[in-house]
């Protein structure tokens, strides 16, 4: 289910500024010897992932669906620029009646069958203001589908960013505080202590939420009432111009130094991690049949020795 | 609506009308006295509706067919006036208002918002109200009691925590039942697939079915602005109001297992920065002051349900007692019955999902309810005929 590779029209409808900067961010790659690019976009069911695809492409490329249930299957836009392919896949919302949709998983896995993914982008919205236990399920079931290394190369995205914080909190500190809720979760439902995953960023600057998270956290602001600078870029609250931002932190996430995961058939049909006990079984099975050996033995020695109580 | 004599009154039985209807007069004005704190205007939509009601429900249940020839509330009127200017007679009116809903929607804020004061904490990152707790005031004169509960899981997985939370409310109200229910859920957050079906299956299964037909829908954050269409404009705000509104009713209807259900939705905004009319309320995109129009949906549900106790009073002897239901049909529930002109359609089983034994038991027990009670309904057109 690919797509057809088309020219990257929309990138000359961003603004001059934003557009020098991502040059410049694929001119990096390119240095690293990179020329291809996959970026998979998952989360919950309305959240923003297909305004977010959009968004990054500066056009509207997938479908947004602001009532009804998106659609069903994922669907991977694939856009060339200067010798540079840019895949972004969209995928279904992972919730459905309340629950994981496990069904949509599957179908994400099939579809990714023989790609690769450079980044993944886990998108929920910064205007929510709780996590709660269907968070978790739904990270402990992208790490149970493609592995614990998908981690290393993701980025928390945070769509609804021009908010007005409500309890009379600052916009840095109310960010700052949502991440940590919702990278908090992600780490509970991943399974990963914080220490683990060091990711070294070029700069030291990532963003101004949290720099000693393992995940880094982009925020995203899609509707046409985004505020904008100057130079006509959109920006949000703090000021900061959020796409040459995110494409930044990308870029970064996609030269971690980290692997890249290839999803190959046997992550599609079935995970690895069952492998580690096998080679006891024959043991314990050699172990059981003396057993019951020897059980049987007892038992003809006692038949044999008695009978008066019958 | 024509009115005709039937058989003359006896003297007792005509006493009797004249109390009747001398009460519903007094608990008339008594809304009109409530309207007119709230500043609104007695030609608003609700406040006329609540009006009509009142006096076709007289007509209906009461035997004062023949004497009360007219729908004109211009004595009530005046004299709710007259009683307000004065300034000297108290309002003899209470409520008690419920809250349920999801972590973070807003339960607690627009409870400050109500009294004007920060009477409970909010958190935005972990549930604020940790308890099931009430709070007492007045608005406007008008004395108020609001149950604040503990915010709901969504989550599917998340249920028996959710009844937990439920029993516990459940236990807090029953010696102060509560007037109206208020169901809260945001504007700007959709929940698609009926996501919210579990949790609202959680409150059907612990309160009952009959808890959604004295329930209001709240919409919180309603100063959002809508999603940007698909064209990349943006939609109109009423909408994208309707189209939330719609999911939600739906939902309940779902839950409730009741598909004529039609809840009334009220929106509401209590981020600090909200734009303010000259008098200081609160004001939404579309014009609306949010306070009075909610307080107005909650208190006459409280007014419809004191007027079918009077009425009921009266017929107590001749009707047989409804052991089942212990509260009037409120506002909701009497719109649609009122333009029901056929006996409730049996619906098939797909409709309702897996919810079996509960909603045989409320299509058995609202329709002996209807047919007895509603047997008198003058025949309607059904709207679509018209």
């Amino acid at each position: 289910m690919g797509s057809i590779l088309r020219d990257w029209q929309g990138f000359h409808q961003f603004p001059a500024a934003t557009q020098s900067k991502l040059v410049e961010l694929f001119a990096k790659l390119k240095e690293e010897g990179v020329n291809k690019m996959t970026i998979l976009v998952m989360g919950k069911g309305g959240v923003g992932k297909s305004s977010t695809v959009n968004s990054l492409l500066g056009e509207r490329a997938v479908n947004v669906s602001s009532f009804q249930s998106e659609g069903f299957r994922p669907v991977m836009v694939s856009r060339d620029r200067a010798g540079f392919t840019l895949n972004i896949i969209d995928t279904p919302g992972l919730v459905e009646g309340g629950y994981v949709n496990y069904q949509a998983l599957e179908l994400i896995k099939r579809f990714l069958l023989n790609k690769t993914i450079t980044v993944l982008l886990y998108v929920d919205r910064l205007d929510a203001y709780r996590v709660d236990d269907l968070d978790k399920q739904i990270i402990s079931a992208i790490t149970d589908t493609f592995g614990k290394e998908i981690w290393n190369k993701s980025l928390l995205v945070l769509t609804h960013a021009q908010l007005c914080p409500p309890d009379d909190l600052s916009y840095d500190v109310f960010c700052a505080r949502r991440s940590e809720a919702v990278l908090k979760t992600m780490r509970m439902g991943a399974q990963i202590r914080k220490r683990d995953f060091e990711v070294v960023h070029n700069d030291v600057k990532c963003t101004s939420i949290s720099m000693d998270s393992a995940i880094p956290v982009g925020l995203v602001e899609n509707s046409g009432r985004c505020n904008k600078n100057e130079n006509d870029e959109k920006i949000l609250p703090n000021g900061d111009a959020w796409i040459p931002s995110m494409v930044k932190e990308i870029v970064g996430v996609a030269t971690n130094g980290k692997k890249s995961l290839l999803v190959d058939e046997k992550l599609v049909n079935g995970s690895e991690s069952n492998d580690r006990g096998k080679i006891f079984i024959p043991l314990i099975l050699g172990v059981q049949w003396l057993l019951v050996k020897w059980i049987q033995r007892e038992i003809k020695k006692d038949i044999v020795k008695g009978g008066k109580y019958f | 609506m024509r009115s005709q004599q039937l058989d003359d009154p006896t003297n007792g039985e005509s006493k009797e009308h004249d109390e009747t209807h001398e009460k519903l007069k007094m608990i008339r004005v008594k809304f009109l006295r409530l309207v007119h704190r709230l500043g609104l205007a007695p030609n608003e939509t609700v406040v006329a509706q609540v009006l009509y009601r009142l006096g076709i429900v007289e007509q209906l249940r009461g035997r004062n067919r023949g004497r009360i020839g007219t729908l004109s509330f211009d004595p009530a009127s005046a004299m709710a006036g007259q009683l307000e200017a004065d300034g000297q007679e108290p309002l003899d009116f209470s409520c008690t208002i419920m809250v349920l809903g999801k972590t973070g929607v807003g339960k607690s804020a627009t409870i400050n918002s109500i009294f004007d004061e920060a009477k409970l904490p909010t958190n935005a990152f972990q549930s604020g109200t940790k308890m099931v707790q009430d709070v007492v005031g007045t608005v406007q004169g008008i004395k108020l009691r609001v149950i604040d509960t503990p915010g709901l899981l969504p989550s599917g997985s998340d249920q028996r925590q959710n009844e937990k939370i439920l029993h516990s409310v459940k236990n807090f109200i029953k010696k102060t039942p509560p007037d109206i229910l208020l169901y809260f859920d945001r504007l700007d957050m959709q929940s698609k697939d009926f996501g919210d079906l579990p949790l609202l299956r959680t409150i059907t299964k612990i309160f009952g079915p009959s808890i959604w037909q004295n329930a209001i829908v709240v919409l919180s954050h309603a100063a959002s602005a809508p999603p940007d269409s698909p064209q990349g404009t943006v939609s109109s705000y009423d909408m994208f109001v309707t189209q939330r509104s719609h999911v939600v009713q739906q939902t309940i209807r779902q839950a409730a297992g009741d598909m004529w259900l039609v809840n009334p939705v009220s929106l509401v905004e209590n981020h600090p920065a909200c734009r303010r009319n000259r008098a200081g309320y609160r004001v939404l995109p579309n014009g609306q002051v949010w306070k009075p129009q909610l307080l107005l949906l909650s208190f006459a549900s409280k007014i419809l349900a004191e007027a079918n106790t009077v009425l009921k009073v009266q017929d107590s002897p001749a009707k047989k007692q409804f052991a089942t239901r212990s509260r009037a049909p409120p506002l909701p529930y009497l719109l649609s019955s009122l333009l029901r002109s056929r006996p409730q359609v049996k619906l098939p089983e797909e409709q309702f999902g897996d919810e079996d034994g509960l909603d045989d038991d409320l299509d058995e027990s609202s329709d002996s309810e209807d047919e007895s009670e509603y047997d008198d309904l003058p025949p309607f057109k059904s709207l679509s005929k018209a």
